[in-house]
This record gives structure tokens, sequence and C-alpha cells, in this order.
């Protein structure tokens, strides 16, 4: 019963802060313009760089022109060209003193540029360059046109729009981040420790309000957006997508904000992890682009969006949602970890040890406790693979066996970490512990990756077990100090089954 | 003077400040990377583009030749191609798979061009010339000057304002900020002391991105791009000493700044109009690439006349909280 007030009482809070409200529906409205403004900028994105849609490079050069032509007119109307009708040796002088970056001289059958031989210069060539050909091939149809047509707008359009849909979330996970830190700093959170409700309920009751109040914004922010422009085929697919992530936002900031000492920290935190999740998730989907990453683009809900406004029906990814859930999990487990440990009230930071001192608190068994710490160690892999194969990719074409290497090393990494924090002591701890580590990252990434890898049986149950065998024998490894060889041979084993899986053996 | 230098080294030791000095250094370097890693790569001779063509088109395939791309005969073998242009129909198909494609089509592109304009002026009579050009690859000056330096400017004021918002707000909440206003000090002196240390920092950080940009790109006016910094960041921080002043909680003075903050960058998307020029990101794009001419001038005046006015209203408004206090 306690739980159901205290969320009233957290989502009066929020509701009845006036101001704060205001600045939500003023964030609201200048998002909702910027959306068709936006569009229309990348409506002009033809060819050449986004940069010269946008006006950001307004009248950077300045050219000095002599004579009369159409084409000076023509050059007047690029908006990066300042335009300077003067003689001939005034407009030399005004080159001398570096006050131009080009002298044009033009007459009814010849045109002349002269530079002055910096980098500036050549974009003012181009563009007096630009200004003549428009001129020359006024009613010609270009002689040879090779522009090829990739559909960049549309693209580009799509995968706008979830990167415009989520901005507002910014703003909307902030109460989150008051209701924890700052009512600690302000003593209001000793009297909520004080009343009959456990820690859980008083947290778990801040994170509901502020879902909440997230899913009553949401509503209107998905109908408003679809007045300004932007057309979802499916609307309430959309809406959940939204949800998902609005969920996920405030979870990491409910854990940043019980982790930090402070409310200055607990900001700069969130800031730093909500943009995370957002760039992480924008740039997944715009591997989009290309057809042969176009699958790991599916790895990103905001994929999802992006389809929507294309107009295609693409099913649901359910599995993604789910492994997101996962992950939400995994960040309201630690963040009850750390909101119930003593830290939190002292404002220190908790250590690792503490945290998962207070995770043993909560789930009353150590080995609920390791199975839980394998969900957390897929919530941690996933990110840092996606950084990882981002960067190999920069590096090279794609080389499986690097790939499958790299990630196969860091999964097993971060696995043999949360065994190192859970500490098992005997060997038939270790594998117990181990196992179950490795069972709940299996299932979590056969979740991820269902939809992918269409061999079902393998990546269903076999991989949990190599997963939970490679852990186990880290382990093993662990309890008898041989920790080193065995996280080896633990990536060997893993390692070796998936390039079994991909063909290589 | 003393709460000057109190205030100041907490700046300077506060780690979300150098947490954040390290992010921007890290944005900074990782664009002017890729402005020459893009400049170098798509003139690089060691690229290899391979262009199919289906035709026996001399020109053309001198031209993709020049550009330093290897061309094949679209019939001879088809394999590792990025593009193969049908040169009758106009149109190319690209390889989607090899990241090296976007290069292609790149070139292909400007070939193309190219080859129409040389077309045309032969058509119309017409003779083009151009001297004097700088012999180094521009393709992406437009960014150097529209995105990296404008970020370089902008970017250390925002860092500041965002620090800056939550000093007075935290003063009050701990109620030392009492402490200050009975004491011998001026409304005019506590906002000094508060907001300068942020500008200087500001200021500062942004001397180094600039003389880090400068070692790439070529910058004007430097000393005027540092005054634009020092009163940018003079209006963003007096703005945000305002709303840390008047906010009632830090949800709402971080929200107020969230919101100052996406006004900037929606200014950066509205179309073109007569008062584009006057917009941030703008007249850093041209107090950069131009020499000193009106409208930089009129716009630093106000930019100027502006960052006064808000520190004169920063200074109002713990007069204000003086009052109520007292």
């Amino acid at each position: 019963m306690e739980i159901i007030s205290l969320v009233r009482w957290e989502l009066r809070n929020i509701l009845f802060d006036k101001k704060f409200m205001l600045s939500i529906i003023i964030g609201m409205f200048i998002s909702l313009v910027t959306i068709p403004l936006l569009m229309q900028a990348v409506s002009y994105f033809k060819e050449g760089t986004l940069l010269s849609a946008l006006p950001v490079s307004i009248k950077i050069i300045k050219i000095a022109t002599v004579g009369e032509h159409p084409a000076i007119n023509e050059l007047e109307k690029d908006v990066m060209v300042d335009v300077v009708r003067t003689d001939e040796k005034n407009a030399f002088e005004m080159l001398g003193k570096k006050e131009v970056h080009g002298v044009f001289i033009v007459d009814s059958n010849s045109g002349k540029f002269y530079g002055r031989g910096v980098g500036l210069s050549n974009l003012a060539e181009s563009s007096v360059r630009n200004a003549v050909d428009r001129i020359l091939r006024k009613d010609v149809k270009p002689a040879f046109n090779l522009t090829p047509d990739l559909g960049l707008e549309s693209l580009i359009k799509s995968l706008l729009a979830p990167f415009l849909l989520l901005t507002p979330l910014f703003l909307w996970s902030l109460p989150i981040i008051q209701s924890i830190s700052y009512d600690r700093e302000n003593k209001i959170i000793e009297i909520l420790f004080a009343t009959p409700a456990s820690r859980k309920e008083i947290l778990l009751a801040k994170v509901i309000a502020n879902m909440l109040f997230a899913m009553l914004l949401g509503v209107v922010w998905i109908n408003l957006v679809q007045l300004s422009g932007l057309n979802f085929s499916n609307p309430f697919g959309v809406y959940i997508i939204f949800l998902v992530i609005a969920f996920l936002i405030i979870s990491m900031n409910a854990l940043v904000s019980a982790l930090s000492a402070s409310v200055n920290e607990a900001t700069l935190a969130s800031s730093i992890s909500s943009t995370i999740i957002v760039t992480l998730f924008f740039s997944v989907t715009t591997l989009k682009v290309f057809p042969a990453t176009a699958l790991l683009a599916r790895l990103s809900p905001a994929t999802y969006i992006a389809e929507q406004v294309g107009g295609g029906a693409s099913s649901f990814p359910l599995n993604l949602i789910l492994m997101l859930l996962i992950v939400i999990a995994s960040a309201l487990l630690l963040a009850i970890s750390a909101f119930s440990t003593e830290a939190f009230a002292f404002a220190v930071k908790p250590g690792i040890k503490q945290l998962y001192e207070g995770m043993l608190e909560l789930l009353k068994s150590k080995t609920k406790a390791a199975f839980a710490m394998g969900f957390v160690a897929f919530s941690i892999t996933s990110p840092v693979q996606i950084i990882a194969i981002a960067l190999i990719f920069l590096i090279s074409r794609i080389n499986i066996l690097l790939l499958l290497a790299v990630l196969v090393a860091i999964e097993e990494v971060f696995k043999a970490l949360a065994i190192t924090i859970i500490k098992p002591r005997k060997t038939n701890e270790g594998v117990l512990y181990g196992s179950l580590v490795g069972l709940a990252f299996g299932l979590s990434e056969s979740i991820l990756l269902a939809p992918i890898v269409d061999i079902f049986i393998l990546i269903r149950i076999v991989p949990m077990v190599v997963h939970a065998l490679s852990t186990g024998l880290f382990g093993i490894g662990y309890t008898n100090k041989n920790a080193l060889a065995s996280l080896l041979l633990a990536i060997l084993l893993h390692l070796a089954y998936n390039l079994y899986l991909v063909g290589y053996l | 003077m003393d709460l000057f230098k109190k205030e100041s080294k907490e700046v300077i030791s506060d780690r979300a400040f150098l947490v954040s000095i390290l992010i921007q250094f890290i944005t900074i370097s990782l664009l002017l990377f890729l402005y020459s890693t893009y400049t170098e790569v798509i003139h690089s001779p060691n690229l290899k583009i391979t262009v199919a063509v289906d035709t026996n088109n001399t020109i053309l395939i001198n031209r993709l030749e020049s550009a330093g791309v290897r061309v094949i005969l679209a019939n001879a073998s088809n394999e590792n191609a990025n593009a193969v242009i049908n040169s009758s129909s106009g149109e190319v198909k690209t390889d989607p798979t090899s990241i090296f494609s976007g290069f292609a089509i790149a070139k292909i592109n400007s070939i193309s061009k190219e080859l129409s304009f040389d077309e045309a002026l032969e058509e119309k009579n017409f003779t083009f010339s151009s001297f004097n050009l700088a012999n180094e690859n521009t393709d992406f000056i437009q960014m150097a000057y529209g995105l990296i330096i404008p970020i370089a400017i902008i970017m250390p004021a925002m860092v500041a304002m965002s620090l800056a918002i939550q000093s007075i707000l935290m003063e009050r909440k701990k109620r030392t900020i009492e402490l200050l206003l009975v004491s011998p000090l001026s409304n005019f002196d506590i906002i000094l002391s508060k907001a300068f240390p942020y500008v200087l920092a500001s200021t500062v950080s942004s001397i180094a991105w600039v003389f880090l940009i400068m070692r790439t790109i070529q910058v004007s006016n430097f000393l005027l791009l540092l005054l634009f910094e020092f009163f940018f960041s003079l209006f963003l921080v007096s703005v945000s000493m305002i709303i840390s002043a008047k906010a009632a909680s830090v949800k709402e003075a971080n929200a107020i700044s969230s919101l100052v903050g996406m006004i900037t960058i929606t200014s950066i998307v509205i179309p073109y109009n007569p008062l584009s020029l006057y917009f941030p990101a703008v007249m850093i794009a041209r107090i950069a690439s131009n020499a000193l001419d009106s409208s930089i001038v009129i716009g630093i005046l106000s930019l100027c006349f502006a960052g006064f006015l808000a520190f004169a209203m920063a200074t109002k408004s713990i007069g204000d909280m003086r009052n109520n206090f007292v």
C-alpha cells in the first residue's frame, strides 16, 4: 500500500512544479519547430555536403567581381559568397590587403579567377565555377550526367527522425535525479527512510512516478510529432519503443544518482549516460546506410522508428525490447542495491563490493545474485562490443576472424570480472556461480541475436551451454588460483565454437 | 579578490570541469583527425578505388585515372569494382558492401560535373581560367570553418554555462550565500568573482582549442575570435547566474539550462534570413575566414552589449536576493 501513496506523492511533486512543466512544454515546442526546419534543410541535400544545406557557412567567402555578366548575379544567389562589385585596380588592391578571397574578372566570352593561394580561395573558385556552370547550361541538359541516386534524402530523413523523437527524453528524465540526489541533500530522504516503506519500495516509487510522467507526456508527444510532419505507419509500436528507451534512460539516471555523491555529479553523470545511450542507438541505426551492415542496425530500437518514418511495415522488434528490459532490470537492480547501502545515506560512493553486498541482501541468495550478475555483465558488455565493432570497422574492412576474437575476448573478460566480484572460494562454488553467470549471459545474448541469426537451435541452446561452460571453466581456474590461464582457455573454447558456427573450422 | 581566488580554485579543481576539458579535447582532436583523414584519403593514391566503365571513352577514363581511380573495362570483369558506369545512359551502379563506394561516388560525381562544365564552355564559346589557387585539398574546407571552429568556440562556453548554473544554487541550498550577502562585498563583487572564473576558464580552453586547430586550418582574426568567446561566455555564464539565483530547484535550473542549449542548437537549422549573419555559429565562421567587415563589427558590438546587459541583470538578481534577505 505504501508504494501507491509514495508514487502519488512523487508524481504530484513532478506535476505541480509549474516552472519545470513550463520548460517541458517550451522544450517540446522547440523540438516541434526544429523537426520541419531540419527536414527542409535535408531536402536541399541532394549532392554535396550536409553543411551546405545548413546555414552555417553563410558568406564565409568574399569575392571581388569586375565586369558585367549574368554569372555574377548567379554568384550573388550563393549564400556562401559575399560579392563586391568593383573595378580592376580596386579589386587587386583588396586582394593584396587580404580583404577578399579572390577576384573574378568576366566579360561576354571569358572569365578569369585570381585567388590568393589559400584554401578558401579554392572554395571561392568552385563557387564561381558553379555560378558560370549554372548560367551556361541554363536550358541545356548536362552533357554527361552521372549523378547516382542513392535515395540519400529519404534515408537521412528517416535517420534523423528517431534522434528528434528522443531528444525530449533528456528533460523528461530529470525528475528522478532530483528526487534521489536532491532529496538526500535536503534530508527529505531521511523522512522517507523513517516511513514503514522499504528502501526498495521508495526507489521503485520514484522510478514508477517518473515513468508514469513519461508515459503521459509520450502520448501527447507522439501525436504532436505526427502533426509536425513525421508520420509513422504504426504509431503505437513507436510509442512502445519510445517508452522502453525512456525507461532505460530513467533507470540509468536512477542508477547514476544512487551512485554519485552529489547533485552536481549526478547531473553530469546522467547527461553523459543519456547522451551515450541516444548516440549509441543513433549510430547503430546509421548502419542501415550500408547494405552490408544493415542487419546490425536491427540491434538498435531506433531503427524501428526510422523504418516507420520510411513508410515500411517492419515487424516489431520484440526480442530487442526483451533484451532492453533485461538491461533495464540490471540497472534497476544495481540502483536498488546502491540505494540500500549505508553508503547512499552518507553520500559516499559505494564500492563494487558494497554494491554486490547490497544486491546479495536484496536477493537473499548467492546463486540468485550470480545469475543476476550474468545479466549485469551482459548489459555492460553489449555497448562495449558495439564500440569495438565500430573501431574494427574503422580500422579495417570487416575481418571476421579479428572481429570474433575481439568480441569473444570482451565477453569473457566481463563475465570473468563478474566472477571476481562474486569471489567463490571452493571449486564447486566456482563452477556453480561461473555457469550461472554464463547461463544468464547466454540467455540475454540469444534473445538479442535471435532475429539476426536464423539457426534457432544452435543459437538458443548450444551457445548458452558454451557460455555456461566457458565461465564455469574460469570459475574453476579462479578458485584454484589459475585465473589468467583459465580466462585464456575460456576465450579459446568460446572462439572455437564461434568459428565453427561461421564455418571456419 | 579573495572570493575570486577561492572560486577560481574551486572551478579548476572541480572534477566535472576537468572531465569536460578532456571530453572537449577528445572531440576537437577527433574532428580534426576526421577532417585531415577525409581530405587525405579521398586524394590518396593508395586508396584502391576501382571503377568499371563500359565504353572506351578516353576523356572519361583519363579524368578518372588522374583522380587516382583504377579503371577497368566493365565487360572484362566486374570483380572488386566499387562502381560500374554505364556511360550511354549515365547510370552508375555501386557496390554497397564496400565502404569505399562512397568515395567512388564522390569522385565520379565531381568528374561528371567537370566534364559537363568543359562541354558547356566549348559549346557557348566561353573560356574560364583560374590562377593562384592553393595547392592543397579543399574538399572539406566548409566543414572546417562551418563546424570545427564554431564547435571549438561554442563548446567551452556551453560547458562553462552548465557548470556555473550550480554555483549560486548550491550556495543557496547550503545557505552559505547568506554569509556572502551580509558581508561587505558589493553585489558586483559577488557576481564578478562568481562569474569570471568560468568566463576565463572557457576563454583559456578555447585559446587552446583554436591553437590546436590552427595547426591544420588557417584561422584569421585570432584575437577577435577570443574576444567573441569572452563575450559569448560572459553572456551565457551571466544567464546561468540569473537562472541559478532565481530558480526554485536544481531540476528547474537544469531544465532551463537545457532549454537554452536547445535554443542555441536550433539556431543552426533556422533557414537563411537577413539575421542569419548574426547567429553565433555563422559569426564565428565568418570571423575565422574573413577580414574584418561591418557585419562582424556590428555582431561583436551587439554581443558585447548583450554580455554586459546579462552581467548587469545578474548583479541585480543578487541585489534582489540581498533585499529579500535583509
